[in-house]
């Protein structure tokens, strides 16, 4: 009995976290056929769109312009790691809200079988205060996810 | 040829509820790869109203909730036996099954963890129950949590009514 391709997302930020995390997958987790959409959400996402933090207008468009480098940067990585692993797969850019939401949302738009993330490995006080993406797709995804801590 | 430590050890946290039975055969079905070796994990819930009981009345307790044990452990080794899986079925006394699981996963330095999110508790207080959430927290080893959608529990009955036909076709033949 065969069963269909899996369809998988992984959320990545560009940080060493998500890196581990892509690795491990492949390390341990990959089947033949397997279809991968990377999900870009750069770490500076959160804090643009954070309603308190208004910083003087230069530092904002600095931000932005960081994040745009970052990000063009990340993608082609990300797109890279796909090829060196021989992985069928896409990446994809997520925005428009925090981060843990936009990966669930993503989710169910592409109808995965499954999400991975990475995390940082906060503490009680630090998830609650800044928000943990894992922590918050745990709870909310509507199908397995699988958190890689190292 | 495989060498010593290629072995993938997976830990499944079973309780006796049907979310440990549709997240072992989520496993099975969708993330499973030969050669990955399966440990399941019984923790059992500590009995909190024992003292209350009278003599025969903890005996026969006792008897049944053995019984329902052995018949649960038997019910997963044919699973696995019935796919080619190798695996064995443990249970651990423990107060605290989110922390007897990580406990063990550590000890047996298994490759990752499987658990669903919620067991046996009728009461929905949170999104997630609260072993799960501790597990995922602390876990020394990635942790796959089988969430579903609302759909699960029609999907799962209709997946065990198939099967139990395909059953009694075989045997019939």
């Amino acid at each position: 009995m065969s069963t269909p391709p899996r369809k998988i997302l992984i959320a990545m930020d560009g940080s060493k976290h998500s890196d581990y995390a892509f690795d491990w997958y492949v390390k341990y987790f990959y089947k033949d056929k397997d279809d991968v959409l990377i999900a870009y959400c750069s770490e500076h996402a959160g804090l643009l769109t954070a309603p308190f933090q208004a910083p003087a207008s230069s530092a904002v468009s600095r931000m932005v312009r960081e994040e745009e480098m970052d990000s063009a940067s990340a993608l082609s990585q990300f797109q890279k790691k796909l090829q060196n692993a021989g992985i069928k797969g896409n990446v994809i850019r997520l925005s428009g809200g925090k981060p843990g939401e936009v990966i669930v949302k993503a989710s169910e738009e592409h109808k995965v079988d499954m999400i991975i993330t990475g995390t940082r490995g906060l503490g009680t006080i630090r998830r609650t205060l800044m928000g943990s993406v894992s922590q918050y797709v745990v709870h909310h995804a509507s199908c397995p996810v699988l958190v890689v801590r190292q | 040829m495989a060498e010593a430590g290629d072995e993938v050890l997976v830990l499944l946290g079973v309780d006796g509820s049907e979310h440990s039975v549709y997240a072992f055969d989520w496993y099975v079905h969708n993330f499973h790869k030969a050669g990955n070796k399966l440990i399941l994990v019984h923790v059992p819930e500590p009995a909190t109203h024992v003292s209350m009981m009278s003599h025969t009345k903890l005996q026969e307790h006792l008897k049944q909730y053995e019984e329902k044990i052995e018949a649960m452990k038997v019910k997963y080794l044919e699973k696995m036996e019935a796919r080619g899986i190798e695996g064995e079925f443990l249970r651990i006394i423990h107060e605290k099954p989110g922390h007897a699981i990580v406990e063990c996963a550590e000890e047996k330095r298994v490759k990752f963890v499987v658990i669903g999110t919620r067991g046996q508790s009728q009461v929905r207080r949170t999104i997630m129950g609260s072993c799960s959430d501790y597990i995922v927290h602390h876990s020394p080893a990635p942790v796959l949590l089988c969430r579903h959608s609302k759909g699960w529990q029609k999907e799962f009955k209709d997946r065990e009514k198939k099967e139990k036909k395909e059953k009694g076709k075989k045997k019939s033949r």
